[in-house]
């Protein structure tokens, strides 16, 4: 549906782009492994059933509606090759016929004509969970067709979408790292869609409570930064590195001292909260102080790259789950990393202390190709112990302390502050997202990954 | 006797008593370091021994030991 409405969208204006429809090579070419010798057309939104008819009658093509056939689907295989079907709801026609004939008419000044394609060849899934069949069920009774058939069409239709989106081959297929361009973004804030995104963090406080931050750094010139350390006999000035390069993902300005771009709110708030030492040591209750002075100074959102390991079947911190269930209540959102505990395939670890608290974020990591980060922890032990969305985490590059000013490291430490710093996107682009609404329409708006909800939650974080 | 560090949650219903809990805790033998208003924690030490004491106070909901984290050094991959 999603898919529909964005190609509405992209097409609404009544003027008609000059450029030719989209037609593929294989076009020209006769039927091919995968395809069934047939076309789909896909015409222009707005397009009416008068340009479609003209466009039947122009390439010699008695065209027929799919609505006409009230007992069930056309017969496609039965179609003579002067005949094509249109489907007037998702201004698609299938037509038998060749393919240079579509083309000329295609190609003339006036088409309605988006985009020709082979028709592929679709296969049910053979691993449909039951209750999903029967859910499918009622459609079929009630149009008398078949589901695969109509599943079919969707595939293709959003096939079709996918290609002239440009947007075809984004989700890789296993096995290949995709060459990302990082020129002038990073390829975690690419794959979040922070580049397009219009909100920028402005008037959202994001606390990062990790080991502090290189308060000279130049990028950060002239930012608000508020900081505080919680631990004993430091300054807040990292000594580490790890809150240096956290703080930049979740806040790291529009145009830095060398591109890429890596943060993702560029006009949040800064607050940065040291809870582990320049060792990088920390413990419980600094961690929980940190937490209290980020709700008490009304930050949205806390990111917390830290985490202690736990074993299969253990609870959750119920002092740390309280903490976190009142600081939603009172409008701040803990998001922390899931940990880097597995070592894929062989080891599978379970989601980190806190993370594995039901009232907090649980941020596992992908590679650029998608992929479920080799150390990241999984979803194993029960209430509360899931991961709830994915995050970049591999090759990621941001901000580390002076002289170096970058580094590109990977963990759920990093693909944290992507969701940390995204969620300050949708908290200035909705005062009601907050606490745990604004953990809902995280979840709600992630984009589905081909892979285990036990390693990646509801998908992958996406910028509003 | 040895000192264990802990963290403490109060319940609901003493959310707004934290004052009160964190007096009875410091007579409990508690080293009360940090009260926490919003969160209703209480975090700091005692002897080991007498943790269960503060199990018993009206309001004190979960009493943990405190965990310890470590990050991995600076120069690791894998953060």
């Amino acid at each position: 549906m999603a898919r529909r409405a964005r190609t509405r969208s992209a097409s609404s204006n009544t003027g008609r782009p000059a450029a030719d429809p989209q037609i593929p090579a294989s076009v020209t070419g006769g039927p091919e492994g995968g395809t069934t010798g047939r076309y789909l057309v896909l015409f222009r939104e707005g397009a009416g059933a008068a340009s479609i008819r003209n466009f039947g009658k122009a390439a010699g093509v008695a065209m027929a509606s799919a609505s006409d056939f009230k007992e069930g689907a056309p017969e496609l295989s039965k179609l003579a090759s002067d005949e094509g079907v249109v489907f007037p709801d998702l201004g698609v026609a299938v037509v038998n016929t060749p393919p240079e004939q579509i083309q000329s008419v295609a190609a003339a000044a006036d088409s309605d004509i988006l985009a020709i394609e082979p028709e592929r060849i679709v296969y049910a899934f053979d691993d449909l969970p039951a209750w999903s069949a029967a859910a499918l069920q009622p459609a079929a009774v009630a149009t008398g067709v078949p589901i695969d058939y109509f599943r079919g069409y969707r595939d293709a239709v959003n096939h079709l979408y996918d290609k002239l989106a440009g947007t075809a081959g984004e989700l890789a297929a296993e096995g290949a790292t995709p060459l990302v361009s990082e020129t002038e973004f990073t390829w975690g804030l690419q794959a979040t869609k922070v580049p397009a995104s219009r909100f920028t963090g402005k008037g959202i406080r994001v606390a990062v409570l990790d080991t502090g931050f290189d308060l000279g750094h130049p990028d950060f010139a002239g930012r608000r930064v508020t900081s505080q350390s919680f631990v004993q006999g430091q300054a807040v000035q990292d000594g580490n590195g790890h809150g240096t390069h956290c703080i930049g993902t979740a806040c790291g300005p529009k145009r830095p001292g060398t591109l890429p771009r890596y943060g993702v709110a560029f006009e949040s708030d800064i607050f940065a909260g040291k809870v582990l030492s320049n060792q990088g040591s920390g413990g419980d209750a600094g961690i929980l102080a940190g937490i209290q002075w980020a709700v008490t100074n009304r930050c949205a959102i806390v990111s917390m790259s830290l985490g202690a390991g736990v074993m299969p079947g253990q609870s959750f911190s119920q002092v740390f789950e309280q903490a976190a269930s009142r600081a939603l209540a009172a409008g701040t959102l803990i998001i922390a990393a899931a940990g880097n505990d597995s070592r894929r395939p062989q080891t599978l670890k379970p989601v980190s202390h806190p993370a594995n608290c039901p009232s907090i974020m649980a941020v596992a990591a992908i590679d650029s190709a998608f992929r479920t980060a080799f150390f990241s922890n999984q979803g194993i032990n029960p209430q509360g112990g899931q991961i709830d969305i994915a995050g970049p985490g591999v090759d990621v590059r941001s901000s580390w302390p002076r002289p170096n000013l970058y580094n590109t490291i990977s963990g759920t430490s990093m693909a944290t502050p992507h969701v940390a710093g995204i969620a300050a996107l949708w908290a200035q682009s909705n005062a009601a997202f907050r606490g745990r609404s604004l953990m809902s329409v995280l979840t709600q708006s992630a984009r589905r990954l081909n892979l285990s909800a036990r390693d990646v939650g509801a998908g992958l974080v996406q910028a509003p | 006797m040895a000192k264990v560090r802990l963290t403490l949650s109060v319940s609901d219903s003493h959310l707004k008593k934290l004052g009160t809990v964190a007096k009875a805790a410091a007579k409990a033998g508690m080293k009360v370091e940090q009260t926490h208003k919003t969160l209703g924690v209480l975090s700091g030490s005692i002897d080991a021994g007498k943790v269960e004491k503060l199990r018993a106070i009206d309001g004190v909901d979960r009493v943990e030991e405190e965990r310890t984290f470590q990050l991995p050094p600076p120069g690791s991959p894998v953060q």
